[in-house]
């Protein structure tokens, strides 16, 4: 039999990185793809993984003259795409964060500024120590109340609106700046956000940090490092921001000029803190009712040894009208009583069966469904329902509130993501704000739980029919724009158009049909 | 749930609605067709 195979060809030959890293880069084996060896990036100072080779590009700016440098270089890239920003700090929470450095990067320039005389380990202490304790403007500069110092000198260039910046979830730092003591810094002129843009690119993407980003669109693995090497991460933002053809920033600039303007707006409203009230009276009145419930523990003891009862015993019956027969009127058909009779029988074999579901082996089951099902028979059960929602309201909501005071300004911070929902929501993260006007009292969103500072209101706004005037604006229809415009209410427009009648002659029912096909037709519903 | 089950009527009066909504906001069909025309040339 002819082969054409010899031996050498069935040796193991090497990896194709270039064909595999395509081919990973197509499947998501986005592990695998980050195990690969990254391919130093054509004309990249060093290689990743090493250290800084071009020292001058990434410095750290420890004198008040270098600071001074770096505010003119950082002044000159005004309309040359500005410069990208990042803190260095303690803690995710930025209204809790202590602000251990900045970094700015533009071109393929690098600097880190050091803030925090002191800072932890692994938060570049270790780097600053080891210049010489102190050295940070010890030249010409102030010893003590550098922060201050270093921020007041940057503050006109953090603060002026035609200076553009990026930044990888800007939003943060932008707090962590604001938040600053004695003056924050109120940071203007971010245009682009990494994180954002690449959300906006790929909203289902699992994760939108600098790591992944620089791997998708970079074929670079970031160096996981300190921020004593701060230096390095901004390369990649800078490469992910500025270089030329830098895939992200030109994608992601022609996609989204909104995000930023979203950003702006987001970040406004992350500043309206509501306040909360320091004294327990102003707690939502549930919360001190859920007391007359007595212990959770003794009241789900209680609660289980209940529906046993019911199971087993014959005492529920007065409490049930379809438990006597007495219910059935005598004077009904014969026929009638017979249905009724079976009827009751029925149910009573229903609730004959709903208790013994119930058992599991060790005893009855109390789950909601269960409940739900006993609740006809007797109070107790929906009792016991209620009791559960509330206690999870109340451990939910009401409990972690008074937690979440951040004790430097006495205020509840929630933090609105902007890369949480595919969909394009908000989602919130951290203690939930009170939500709305409608909220039920005592319920989430109660906003007797917390208040506003003297002189300040606390105001709920929403979007209103979001989706439809997407669609007026998007299919650019006259009758859709116009109903808007005149400030109709949407539905009852379409009723009385599509039922060709007057707008006043709407009927609530007409209007629910009305509204079923405008949000049917939004999202595809069938016949 | 369809239109006809959601508002409880027959699936043809049902699409009678759709017929008229479509009459008096006649872009908003375009536009639907636009998007389904063009999902099924990009793929996305």
């Amino acid at each position: 039999m002819p082969i054409s195979t010899d031996w050498d060809d069935l040796a193991r030959r090497a990896v194709d990185a270039a064909v595999l890293r395509l081919a990973y880069g197509e499947l998501e084996f986005t592990e695998r793809l980050a195990a690969l060896a990254p391919r130093a990036p054509e004309g990249a100072a060093g290689s990743p993984a090493g250290p800084a080779s071009d020292d001058r590009r990434y410095r750290a700016v420890e004198t008040a003259k270098e600071l001074d440098a770096l505010v003119a270089a950082l002044k000159a890239t005004k309309g040359k795409g500005g410069f990208t920003l990042d803190t260095e700090t303690t803690s995710v929470h930025p209204t809790q964060a202590e602000l251990v450095g900045l970094s700015f990067s533009w071109r393929r320039t690098s600097h880190y500024v050091p803030v925090n005389r002191d800072p932890p380990d692994g938060f570049g202490g270790e780097a600053t120590r080891a210049k010489a304790a102190g050295t940070l403007f010890d030249e010409e500069g102030p010893r003590s109340g550098d922060l201050a110092a270093v921020l007041d000198r940057l503050r006109p260039v953090l603060e002026d609106p035609t200076l553009e910046k990026t930044g990888q979830n800007a939003k943060y730092d932008m707090i962590v700046l604001a938040c600053q003591e004695p003056r924050g810094v109120d940071v203007r002129g971010v245009a682009f956000d990494t994180m954002i843009a690449s959300w906006c690119l790929r909203p289902d993407g699992r994760t939108h940090n600098l790591d992944a980003m620089s791997l998708e669109h970079l074929c670079v693995t970031k160096i996981r490092q300190r921020p004593d090497r701060r230096g390095k991460a901004q390369i990649t933002i800078a490469r992910g921001a500025d270089r030329e053809g830098g895939d992200l920033r030109l994608r992601g600039r022609r996609l989204h000029a909104p995000p930023a303007s979203a950003l702006r707006a987001e970040v406004d409203g992350g500043r309206a803190r509501p306040g909360l009230p320091r004294d327990r009276d102003a707690a939502p009145p549930r919360a001190r009712a859920h007391g007359a419930h007595g212990h959770p523990r003794r009241s789900r003891r209680a609660a289980a040894h209940e529906p046993r009862a019911r199971g087993a015993g014959e005492e529920a019956r007065g409490g049930d009208p379809r438990g006597g027969r007495g219910a059935v009127q005598p004077a009904q058909q014969r026929e009638d009583r017979g249905a009724a009779l079976r009827q009751v029988e029925a149910a009573r074999d229903r609730r004959a069966q709903a208790a013994r579901r119930t058992e599991k082996g060790t005893g009855y089951s109390t789950d909601e469904r269960t409940l739900l099902e006993l609740a006809p028979y007797h109070p107790l059960p929906s009792k016991l329902v209620d009791w559960r929602m509330l206690t999870k309201l109340k451990s939910t909501y009401v409990d972690p509130l008074p937690e979440a005071v951040n004790p430097r300004t006495g205020r509840i911070h929630t933090t609105f993501h902007q890369t949480g929902a595919a969909t394009g929501r908000l989602l919130v993260v951290g203690p939930q704000p009170p939500e709305h006007s409608r909220a039920r009292r005592g319920g989430p969103g109660d906003p007797r739980g917390v208040r506003a500072e003297r002189g300040w209101k606390l105001l709920s706004a929403d979007y209103s029919q979001i989706e439809l005037r997407l669609l007026a604006h998007l299919a650019d229809d006259p009758g859709l724009l116009a109903a808007f415009r005149a400030g109709e209410d949407i539905h009852r427009a379409t009723a009385a158009k599509v039922m060709g009648v007057a707008l006043d002659a709407v009927t609530p029912e007409m209007r629910g049909r009305a509204k079923a096909i405008n949000f049917g037709i939004v999202y595809g519903m069938g016949r | 749930m369809s239109l006809s089950q959601q508002i409880k009527v027959t699936m043809a009066q049902a699409e009678e609605f759709i017929e008229s909504y479509f009459r008096i906001y006649p872009n908003v069909r375009s536009y639907e067709e636009r998007v389904v025309a063009e999902a099924r040339k990009t793929g996305s």
